[in-house]
C-alpha cells in the first residue's frame, strides 16, 4: 500500500478527472501514515534508556527544530526551542540530526545518556533558498545577479524606513539617506540609467508589488536583489532600475510551539547644526558693506583710513540694529530658538506565530515613533501584519497575507532655512526686545515674519495621513510532485490625506492671508497572476525547471482637495474651509493604467554543473500608444560550477567556484499615464472684473512613444574557499539603455514646450566585489567580515539631435548628472583692477577661467567639474561575539564624486545671516576664497563656490549587544538581548566642509545620528 | 468513505474553480479593452468643437497676454533711454544683448503660444464663419495674432518664425524654423487686423471689458503703420525691407501716414473715449474701466480669476527704508551712499520711538530695484507739467506698518526734491533729525542720486554708483494690493493703448506730412490741457522747430516706459542716438570702467538677438540664419 500512491502520480498527470477516485487513496494514506510517525515518535518510548542532549550550531547558538532521528528506523523526535531534545534509544543505535542549512551529522549513541552536538552549517549553502521571481530556486541554481540582504542585518536599524537600513548591504546598491521621519530615501541599483523616466527600483513583497511606506524592518525575513537582465527580466517592463524582492517573516520552520517576539527600543536623534557666523562677524560683515559703498573696492587707503567702524557701519545699515547691539546688547541665538538639538525616538514591536503541519501563521504589530528638528513634525505609525498557511489536502495550499497600516505625520516649514537667515542676532522675538513681552510679529531689515510664530500651538499644520491595506490570497495547487500551480490575487488600498493651515504669521504666508486645505487621496490597485511551475529531475542528471505566468495589474487613483484663504478663526485649521472667503479653489483627479504581462522562464542543469536559463516576458502598458504598446523582453543565461568538475575534486583550497553569463533585455515604463492624448489645461482671465475660465492647448499627443529598453550583458564569478571560509562574488555589467524616455524641448513655435519621445541612449558598466570572511568561527568567539565594493561607470550616449543638452546639463560622452559650472581661480585683487576691467569685474569678485578668451563668461566657459553620483561605493560589516556579548558595525563609503551645497550658496549679503566658514573679501583681506559682501544681491558665478568633493566615509550603524537569557532561564525564554545602537553617528572622513553633509548637501542640516537603546525577547 | 469522497470532490471543485476562474482572468485579461487608456481628468482639444469651449479658447488668447504683459514686454522696454538699471549690479546692460536672456525667449514663446492657439481657433471656425458670435470670434483671434506677430516682427524682423500648420501629434516638420521677409509678416498683420477692423464691434456693443474693439484695432494698426514706415528711414536703404509701405500694399509713404493718421482721429472721434481729468487717474489701480483706455491686458482683485501670473511686474520702486548720504572723493565727485531711514516720532502716549520706513509697502510699492528712471526722464519735464510728480515719488510720509496708507498727511519721514540740494541742506536736516525732534525729516537730493557736479561735463546726469534710493516711478505702485507690503499679486491692468497716444499719433503724423508745428502742437493740444494749469504753460515746450526729439520727448514724458519705449525708438531710429545722449555715465563709474547700455548700444541692436534655446530647439538653424552681431559661441 505504501508504494501505491508513487505509481499512480503519474498517471494522476494524464487524467485528472478520472483518477478522482484513485486520488481519495492517495489522500488518505499518506496522510494518516505521517501521523502515524509522528505520534510514534512522541509517544512511543522504547526500553533501551533515555538520552538527553542539546544541539547547537558552530557559534554556540542552540538549534530549535533539528530533526534527530534513530538511523534505519522511522523513530525520532525534534529538538525543542531550548535545541534540547530528549530519546529513548539503544546504546548501538545511530542518531542522525538533520536541520535545513546544515550537514547532517551521525552520532553513535555508545553509553552515552547525554549528547552535545554541534551541527556545522552547510558551507557550500547548496540548501539556501533563493527568492527569485514567480518562485525560488536553490542559491546554487542561480544564473543571474542576485545579492541577499538577510533580516538580522536591518532588523533592529532604528528608521522608519526599510530603506535607510540597506545601506552599505548590497553591491552596487546605493542609498541616499531620509533626512526626515517619514521622507522616502533614494536607491539606486547599478546607477542611475534613465534620463527622465523613474530611476527607482521595482519592490516586490511576498511575490507583489508593494510599497516601503508599509514595510516595517521587523517583519522582513530576507531581501534579494536582482541586479543583472537575467534575473529581472521576468519583471520585463518593470525591471530596468533592478528589482528588490522582500520576503516577509513568516513561523519559523519546524516548531510546534506558539513564538513570541517582542522588541523595542527608545533612543533619540542627534542633529549637526550649521555654525552660523556670530553677531561680531555679522557686525564687521555689516561694516566691510557699507565701507565698500562708501569707499569702493580699490581705495585701500581709504578704507585702512575709514571712518567707518563696526558701530557706524551698523547705523549706516540698520540703525535698530545698531541701536540693539550696541545699547541693549542683544545677541540673539535664533537657531538654538528655532531648532531642536536633538529629538525622541521610539519603536516597539510584537509578534506571535505557530507553525504546525496544517496552518501556520505569524501576526505581529509594529508601533514606531520618531521625531525632527523641526519642532512641528512627528512620525507615527502602526503597522499591523498577518499572514497565515493552511494545508487543505496533500495538494491544495491556500494562505493569505494582509498588512494594515495607519501612518499620521505632520510636516515642516520647508523655507526654514531661508526665513532664519533673515532672523537677525540683533533682534529677539520679543517687543522692544523685551522676554516678557509678546512676540514681534515681523523681524529684520526686510520685516519677515517672526519665525518662530510657525511654532505656535496651531499656527502651522500640516498633517499627512495614511491607511493601508495590502491583502493578498494565494492559492498553491500541487497535482503533481514536480509541478505546482499558484495563484495570487492582491489587493492594495491606500487612504491618503493633507490637511494644512497656514497662519498668516507663518513663513509661509509671511503675514499674508491665512491658508487651508484638505486633500484625500485613493489609491487601489489590483494585481492577479497565475504561476505555473514544474521541476523535475531525469536519472539524477537532468533537472528542468520551468515557469509561466499570467500577470494583470490594473491602478487606480483617485482625489479630492480644496482650499481657501482668509479662514475666520485659527482654530478651524482646515477643517471648515467654506469659510474662507478667498482664493476658494478645488480639484479632483483620476487616472488609470494596466500593465498585462506573460511571462515563461525556462531552466535545464546538467549534473549541478552546467546550467542554462531562458526567460521571456511580454509587457502591454496602457500608458504607452497603441502600436508600441506591446514588447517582449527576452534574457538568457548560463552558468558553470566549475568546483562540481571532477578535475577539482582533489583540491582542498576552492570549496565552490561558479561562473555565471547572461544578457537579457528589460523594460522601464515610468512616466505618468496620459502622454498619448492632447490635452488641454484650464487657466483663467478676467473681463473687467468678471473671472472667466479658458483653456489652452497644454500638452500634444505622442502617439508612438515606447517603451524604454535596458540590454545588460553580465558575467559574474562566485566563489568560495577554504571550506567556505572565504565566500564572495564578482561581477562584472555592461547595460545599453535605449529609447530613453526624454522629454525632448520642442520649439514654442508649435504652441507647445516639450513632448515624451524615445530617443535618449545611455551605457553603464561596473564591477562588483563581495567577500565574506568567517574569520573566526569558536565556540566562543565568532567574527564575521563582509567587504564590498562597486564602480558604476555611466555616460550618455545618444541625445535628441545627437547634440549636448546643456538646459538640462545632459552631455554626449558624461554621466547623467554632472556638475558643469565655471570653474574658479581666485578672487580679483586690487592690483588686477585693470584686467578685470576688461571682464567687467571688479576687485573682490570671483575671477574664473575664461576658456575661450572672449572676456565674458558664456556656457562655453563652463567645465563639465564631475558626476554628482558616486563613483565607487565601498562598505564593510563587521560582526563579532564573544560568549553572550555581540558587537556589529557597518561603514559606508562614497568616493569620486561631487557634491553642490546650497548653503554657500545661499544668498550672503548684509541683509541675511551667513555660515560662519565664510571670510569675505576686502582690501584689506585679499583673500582668494570668498569674493566680498554685497547689499541685498547676489553673486555673480557663487555657484562655484558651493562645488565640492563628495568623497565620505561613514559609520552606518553600530551596535553592542548582550544576550543575559541566562538569567532569566526559569522564565523559558529562548533569547534575549540587549543592545545599544547608533545609526549614521559620524563620518571619520569626508571630503567637503565641516558644516555640509555630503549626503545631504543642499539641505539645512545633516541626516540626524540616532542612539536608541533596545531589546529583543523571544519565548 | 462516502463522505471523504465528497469532501475530496469539493476540494477538487475549489481546484477546478481556481483553475477556471484563473483561465477566465487570463481570457478576461487578454482582453484587448484591458489596456484600453481610460481618461477622466484631462481635457482633450474637441473641447474647442462646443460653443463653450470655443468662447474659453478665445479667452485663453486673451489670458496669454497675462504672459507677455507680465514683464517681458517691460524688460525689453527697459532699453531704452529714459531709465536706468538701479542698484543691482547683476542685472546689467549686458544682458539684453545675451543670447540667452530669459526675457526673449520667454517673449517668443509665449507669442508662439499665442498664435497657436489663435491658429487651431481659426482652422474650427474656418474662413466664413456661420454666426455672428464666431465671425466677432475670428476678427479677435485674427486681431491678436497680427498684435502678436507685429512684437516678433519689431524684435527679430527676418529672423522670427511663421507658423501656420496646427500640429495634433508629433511631425518632424515641427522642428524647423520657417524665417520670412520683413514684407511677408506685415502682409499678414494687415490683413489679420483689417479683417478685425472690419468684423469687430464697437466699444459701445462690447460688454467684457477688455476685449478687443474695433477702436483698438484700429489703435493698434496705427502703431504698425508707423512701424511700417519707419523702414523708409535712410539707415534702411541697403536692407531688403527699406521703403517697406511700397511692398505691403502702399502708394507712398504720406499714404501711409495719411491712413495712421485717420485711424488715431477715427478711435478720438468715434468711439466714445475720453482723457482721465488727471494723469495720476489713470495708473489708480482701482480704475480699471477708465474711459481713456482703449485696451488694456486685465488683472483682479478675485484671486481665482488672477492665477499665473498673477500680476504685472512692478519694476521701478526703490527703497524707501533708507536715505542717501553724500561723500566728497579725493578726486572732488561726489559719492551717495546708502543710510538707515530712521526718525523719532512720538507715540500715543507722548513716549518717543524711533520709527524705520517698511522696505516695502502696499502704500509705496513691492520694491524692486530693477530700474530708475533717469535723470535725462526726470528733467524732460518742466516743474509746472503736473505729469513730474505724477510720474516721481517725492514724498515719503510716515506709514503704520507694510499694509497702511499714511495717517498724517503732514508726517513726512523723507522728501526727495527734483533738484539738487547743498551739503549745507543735507547737514541741516541730519542735525534735526539728531536732535530727535518728532518733527524732524531728511532731504534727499537729485545730486544724491546722479551726478550733478558740472553742468557742462559729459558725466552730467550719470547714475552715482550706490543707489538703492532713487526716485519711485509712480505709475507703477499698485494700491490695490491687500495683503501685505511684500506681495507679488497685484490687481493693476496693463495698459497697452490709452487715448493720449492716438493725439502723439496725430502730432507725429502731421509732422511727418510737413502740416506744420502748429499742426503738431494742436495735436497735442489735448494732453497738454491736462498736464499743465494753463495750456500757455506747455510753451515751455515750444522751443525752436518741432523735431524728432520733440515728438520722441513727449511720448516720454507721456507714455514713457508703458510697453513701448523700444518700439518707438525702433521704428524712428533713433534708439542708439537718444541711448548715447540721454544715458551718461557718472564720472565715478567713468572711472571704474563700470560699461552701461551707451557703451553696448550699437546698430545691431535694432534686431534681438533669437534666443538661443529657439535657436537649439529648431534643427534647421546655420548661422546665417541668426541676426548678426550677437555671440552664439561655438555652433
Amino acid at each position: 500500500m505504501a508504494r501505491k500512491p508513487e505509481t499512480l502520480i503519474p498517471k494522476l498527470a494524464l487524467a485528472i478527472c478520472i483518477m478522482t477516485s484513485i486520488s481519495v487513496f492517495a489522500e488518505e494514506i499518506p496522510g494518516s501514515k505521517l501521523q502515524n510517525r509522528s505520534s510514534a515518535s512522541f509517544s512511543t518510548p522504547r526500553s533501551q534508556g533515555e538520552i538527553k542532549g542539546v544541539v547547537r550550531d558552530e557559534s554556540g547558538e542552540t538549534l530549535p527544530g533539528v530533526n534527530v532521528l534513530i538511523k534505519g528506523t522511522s523513530t525520532g523526535t525534534i529538538t525543542d526551542v531550548n535545541g534540547d531534545f530528549v530519546l529513548n534509544a539503544d546504546n548501538n543505535a545511530i542518531l542522525v540530526f538533520s536541520f535545513v542549512g546544515y550537514i547532517n551529522k551521525e552520532v553513535p549513541v555508545g553509553d552515552q545518556t547525554q549528547i552535545e552536538v554541534v551541527l556545522l552549517s552547510d558551507t557550500k549553502a547548496l540548501d539556501e533558498v533563493v527568492v527569485v521571481g514567480y518562485g525560488t530556486m536553490k542559491r546554487s541554481s542561480l544564473t543571474g545577479s542576485v545579492s541577499t540582504i538577510h533580516a538580522k542585518k536591518i532588523e533592529t536599524f532604528p528608521s522608519v524606513n526599510v530603506m535607510d537600513a540597506m545601506q552599505g548591504q548590497a553591491a552596487g546598491v546605493y542609498i541616499s539617506p531620509s533626512r526626515q521621519p517619514g521622507e522616502e530615501p533614494s536607491i539606486r541599483i547599478r546607477g542611475s540609467r534613465s534620463l527622465s523616466a523613474s530611476n527607482s527600483p521595482l519592490l516586490i513583497i511576498d511575490g507583489m508589488p508593494g510599497s516601503w511606506d508599509n514595510l516595517v524592518s521587523s517583519d522582513v525575513e530576507s531581501m534579494e536583489v536582482l541586479k543583472d537582465a537575467a534575473a529581472t527580466a521576468i519583471y520585463g517592463s518593470r525591471a530596468a532600475n533592478g528589482v528588490i524582492l522582500v520576503t516577509t517573516k513568516s513561523a519559523a520552520k519546524g516548531i510546534n510551539k506558539m513564538t513570541v517576539d517582542i522588541g523595542s527600543f527608545v533612543g533619540f536623534n542627534q542633529y549637526n547644526f550649521i555654525k552660523m557666523q556670530s553677531a561680531e562677524k555679522y557686525a564687521e560683515l555689516i561694516r566691510d558693506v557699507m565701507r565698500y559703498q562708501t569707499h569702493g573696492a580699490v581705495n585701500t587707503e581709504a578704507w585702512e583710513n575709514s571712518h567707518i567702524d563696526t558701530r557706524t557701519g551698523m547705523g549706516m545699515f540698520h540703525a535698530t540694529w545698531a541701536n540693539n547691539y550696541y545699547e541693549k546688547g542683544v545677541n540673539y541665538d535664533w537657531q538654538k530658538a528655532l531648532f531642536n538639538e536633538s529629538s525622541f525616538i521610539q519603536g516597539h514591536n510584537v509578534s506571535i506565530s505557530n507553525r504546525t503541519d496544517k496552518l501556520n501563521y505569524r501576526i505581529s504589530y509594529n508601533f514606531q515613533d520618531n521625531n525632527s528638528y523641526y519642532k512641528t513634525v512627528n512620525f507615527k505609525r502602526h503597522v499591523l501584519n498577518a499572514n497565515a498557511d493552511m494545508k487543505i489536502n496533500k495538494w491544495l495550499n491556500i494562505g493569505t497575507i494582509s498588512r494594515l497600516s495607519l501612518r499620521r505625520n505632520s510636516g515642516w516649514p520647508d523655507n526654514m532655512w531661508d526665513n532664519m537667515r533673515r532672523m537677525s542676532p540683533f533682534e529677539t522675538p520679543y517687543i522692544d526686545e523685551n522676554p516678557q513681552n509678546p512676540m514681534k510679529d515681523a523681524v529684520g531689515k526686510e520685516q519677515y515674519v517672526n519665525a518662530l510664530w510657525n511654532y505656535e500651538e496651531g499656527h502651522l499644520l500640516d498633517n499627512r495621513g495614511g491607511e493601508m491595506a495590502d491583502i493578498i490570497l494565494k492559492a498553491d495547487v500541487n497535482p503533481l510532485k514536480w509541478m505546482k500551480f499558484t495563484t495570487n490575487l492582491k489587493f492594495d488600498y491606500h487612504n491618503r490625506s493633507r490637511g494644512i493651515y497656514r497662519d498668516s504669521r507663518t513663513s509661509y504666508q509671511n503675514l499674508g492671508l491665512n491658508f487651508g486645505s484638505f486633500e484625500k487621496s485613493a489609491e487601489s490597485n489590483i494585481t492577479w497572476n497565475g504561476i505555473l511551475n514544474v521541476d523535475h529531475t531525469f536519472n539524477n542528471k537532468h533537472q528542468f525547471m520551468g515557469t509561466a505566468v499570467v500577470e494583470a495589474i490594473r491602478s487606480n487613483f483617485e482625489s479630492l482637495g480644496a482650499s481657501s484663504q482668509d479662514i475666520p478663526a485659527q482654530y478651524m485649521g482646515f477643517h471648515y474651509l467654506q469659510t474662507g472667503i478667498i482664493n476658494r479653489n478645488i480639484w479632483s483627479s483620476f487616472r488609470k493604467s494596466t500593465l498585462m504581462s506573460y511571462m515563461f522562464r525556462g531552466q535545464y542543469e546538467y549534473m549541478g554543473k552546467y546550467l542554462l536559463n531562458v526567460a521571456v516576458r511580454a509587457d502591454g502598458s496602457s500608458r504607452l500608444a497603441p502600436q508600441s504598446r506591446w514588447r517582449t523582453f527576452p534574457s538568457l543565461s548560463a552558468a558553470w560550477v566549475i568546483s562540481e568538475e571532477s578535475f577539482m575534486a582533489d583540491q582542498r583550497v576552492l570549496t565552490n567556484l561558479k561562473l555565471r553569463s547572461s544578457y537579457g533585455e528589460v523594460g522601464n515604463q515610468a512616466i505618468d499615464p496620459y502622454q498619448t492624448l492632447t490635452t488641454l489645461s484650464q487657466d483663467t482671465y478676467n473681463w473687467g472684473n468678471d473671472g472667466v475660465f479658458t483653456w489652452r492647448p497644454s500638452g500634444i499627443a505622442n502617439k508612438s512613444l515606447g517603451w524604454e529598453v535596458s540590454k545588460t550583458w553580465n558575467v559574474g564569478l562566485d566563489y568560495g574557499f577554504l571550506n567556505n571560509r572565504f565566500t564572495g562574488s564578482i561581477e562584472y555589467y555592461h547595460t545599453i539603455n535605449e529609447g530613453l524616455l526624454t522629454q525632448r524641448k520642442l520649439p514654442d513655435a508649435t504652441g507647445f514646450s516639450v513632448i515624451w519621445q524615445n530617443i535618449g541612449e545611455s551605457v553603464n558598466s561596473g564591477l562588483e566585489m563581495s567577500l565574506t570572511s568567517r574569520i573566526i568561527s569558536k565556540k566562543d568567539f565568532d567574527w564575521a567580515v563582509t567587504g564590498m565594493v562597486s564602480r558604476n561607470k555611466n555616460k550618455i550616449t545618444g541625445l535628441t539631435e545627437g547634440r549636448d543638452d546643456r538646459s538640462n546639463v545632459w552631455f554626449i560622452g558624461h554621466p547623467i548628472g554632472v556638475v558643469w559650472d565655471f570653474k574658479k581661480t581666485g578672487i580679483w585683487q586690487v592690483d588686477e583692477v585693470e584686467e578685470a576691467k576688461l571682464y567687467n569685474m571688479q576687485p573682490g569678485e570671483i575671477k574664473l577661467v575664461d576658456r575661450d578668451n572672449d572676456f565674458a563668461f558664456t556656457d562655453e566657459d563652463k567645465f563639465i567639474i564631475g558626476q554628482r553620483e558616486p563613483k565607487v561605493l565601498a562598505s564593510i560589516q563587521n560582526s563579532m561575539r564573544y560568549r553572550n556579548f555581540d558587537f556589529s558595525f557597518n561603514l559606508v563609503g562614497q568616493f569620486g564624486h561631487y557634491i553642490t551645497a546650497g548653503n554657500y550658496t545661499a544668498e550672503w549679503n548684509a541683509d541675511k545671516y551667513i555660515i560662519d566658514a565664510i571670510d569675505w573679501w576686502t582690501p584689506l583681506n585679499p583673500t582668494n576664497e570668498w569674493p566680498r559682501a554685497h547689499t541685498a544681491q547676489s553673486h555673480r558665478f557663487s555657484s562655484t563656490l558651493s562645488i565640492f568633493k563628495g568623497d565620505f566615509i561613514k559609520v552606518q550603524s553600530i551596535a553592542v549587544g548582550y544576550n543575559p537569557a541566562k538569567l532569566f532561564s526559569g522564565m523559558k525564554m529562548n533569547k534575549m538581548r540587549v543592545y545599544v545602537q547608533a545609526s549614521n553617528p559620524l563620518y571619520p572622513y569626508k571630503a567637503a566642509p565641516a558644516d555640509v553633509n555630503p549626503e545631504q548637501p543642499n539641505t539645512m542640516y545633516t541626516i540626524p545620528a540616532s542612539y536608541v537603546l533596545g531589546v529583543n525577547l523571544n519565548f | 468513505m462516502f463522505l471523504v469522497l465528497t469532501l475530496i470532490s469539493d476540494s477538487q471543485i475549489i481546484m477546478k474553480n481556481i483553475i477556471l476562474s484563473g483561465f477566465f482572468l487570463v481570457l478576461l485579461a487578454g482582453c484587448q479593452d484591458f489596456l484600453v487608456e481610460e481618461s477622466r481628468s484631462q481635457m482633450t482639444e474637441d473641447y474647442y468643437n462646443t460653443e463653450q469651449g470655443l468662447y474659453q479658447g478665445v479667452a485663453a488668447v486673451y489670458s496669454n497676454n497675462r504672459l507677455l504683459y507680465q514683464q517681458n514686454m517691460f524688460r525689453v522696454n527697459y532699453y531704452g533711454d529714459i531709465v536706468e538699471n538701479a542698484s543691482s549690479m547683476n542685472n546689467s546692460y549686458a544682458e539684453s544683448s545675451d543670447v540667452a536672456w530669459g526675457t526673449l525667449n520667454e517673449l517668443f514663446r509665449d507669442i508662439h503660444k499665442g498664435i497657436m492657439i489663435a491658429n487651431r481657433l481659426e482652422k474650427i471656425i474656418g474662413d466664413s464663419p456661420t454666426d455672428r458670435t464666431r465671425e466677432v470670434y475670428l476678427a479677435e483671434i485674427r486681431g491678436l495674432r497680427a498684435h502678436y506677430y507685429q512684437i516678433q516682427v519689431e524684435l527679430w524682423g527676418k529672423y522670427g518664425h511663421y507658423q501656420e500648420q496646427v500640429f495634433t501629434e508629433f511631425d518632424e516638420s515641427m522642428l524647423e524654423i520657417n524665417q520670412k521677409p520683413v514684407e511677408f509678416f506685415y502682409t499678414q498683420i494687415l490683413s489679420d487686423i483689417n479683417y478685425a477692423i472690419e468684423k469687430l464691434p464697437a466699444k459701445a456693443e462690447v460688454a467684457e471689458f477688455g476685449r478687443l474693439t474695433q477702436g483698438a484695432a484700429k489703435a493698434l494698426k496705427a502703431r504698425f503703420l508707423l512701424a511700417i514706415a519707419g523702414y523708409s528711414h535712410q539707415e534702411y536703404s541697403t536692407e531688403t525691407e527699406y521703403n517697406l509701405y511700397s511692398k505691403v500694399g502702399y502708394q507712398s509713404i504720406e499714404s501711409v501716414y495719411q491712413e495712421a493718421k485717420s485711424l488715431a482721429t477715427s478711435v478720438i472721434n468715434d468711439y466714445g473715449y475720453s482723457m482721465e481729468s488727471e494723469y495720476s487717474k489713470v495708473f489708480d489701480a482701482h480704475n480699471k474701466l477708465s474711459n481713456e483706455v482703449i485696451w488694456s491686458i486685465q488683472w483682479t482683485t478675485e484671486k481665482m480669476f488672477n492665477t499665473t501670473p498673477q500680476y504685472f511686474h512692478r519694476p521701478g520702486v526703490g527703497r524707501t527704508n533708507e536715505t542717501l548720504k553724500m561723500h566728497v572723493n579725493a578726486n572732488g565727485s561726489v559719492t551717495a551712499s546708502t543710510k538707515s531711514l530712521l526718525v523719532t516720532r512720538l507715540k500715543d502716549d507722548g513716549n518717543l520711538f524711533d520709527y524705520v520706513m517698511p522696505a516695502h509697502s502696499m502704500y509705496y510699492g513691492r520694491e524692486y530695484r530693477h530700474i530708475m528712471p533717469n535723470f535725462s526722464w526726470i528733467t524732460m519735464y518742466d516743474d509746472s507739467d503736473k505729469r513730474k510728480l505724477a510720474n516721481f515719488e517725492t514724498v515719503y510720509l510716515k506709514i503704520d506698518d507694510d499694509k497702511s496708507a499714511p495717517r498724517s498727511m503732514t508726517d513726512t519721514v523723507c522728501y526727495m526734491p527734483l533738484r539738487a540740494i547743498t551739503p549745507a541742506e543735507e547737514k541741516y536736516h541730519d542735525d534735526w533729525v539728531a536732535s530727535k525732534d518728532p518733527k524732524a525729516y531728511y532731504l534727499d537730493g537729485m545730486n544724491e542720486v546722479f551726478d550733478m557736479d558740472d553742468p557742462n561735463s559729459e558725466h552730467y546726469g550719470g547714475p552715482l554708483k550706490q543707489r538703492s534710493r532713487y526716485y519711485s516711478i509712480k505709475k507703477f505702485f499698485d494700491r490695490s494690493r491687500v495683503e501685505m507690503g511684500k506681495q507679488e499679486e497685484g490687481h493693476a491692468n496693463a495698459i497697452v493703448i490709452r487715448l493720449p497716444e492716438m493725439h502723439l499719433i496725430v502730432a507725429e503724423c502731421n509732422w511727418k506730412l510737413n502740416l506744420g508745428d502748429n499742426a503738431v502742437y494742436e495735436a497735442l493740444e489735448p494732453i497738454w490741457m491736462r498736464s499743465f494749469n494753463n495750456l500757455s504753460e506747455a510753451s515751455v515746450y515750444k522751443k525752436g522747430a518741432v523735431d524728432l526729439d520733440f515728438i520722441l520727448d513727449e511720448y516720454q514724458r507721456e507714455v514713457g516706459l508703458e510697453f513701448n519705449t523700444f518700439f518707438i525708438l525702433k521704428r524712428t531710429r533713433s534708439l542708439v542716438a537718444r541711448i548715447k545722449k540721454n544715458n551718461p555715465k557718472s564720472k565715478e563709474e567713468a572711472a571704474d570702467n563700470i560699461l552701461r547700455w551707451r557703451d553696448y548700444v550699437k546698430n545691431e541692436h535694432y534686431i534681438k538677438p533669437l534666443p538661443i534655446m529657439q535657436v537649439n530647439a529648431f534643427r534647421n538653424v546655420t548661422p546665417d540664419m541668426l541676426p548678426p552681431g550677437y555671440d552664439y559661441g561655438r555652433r
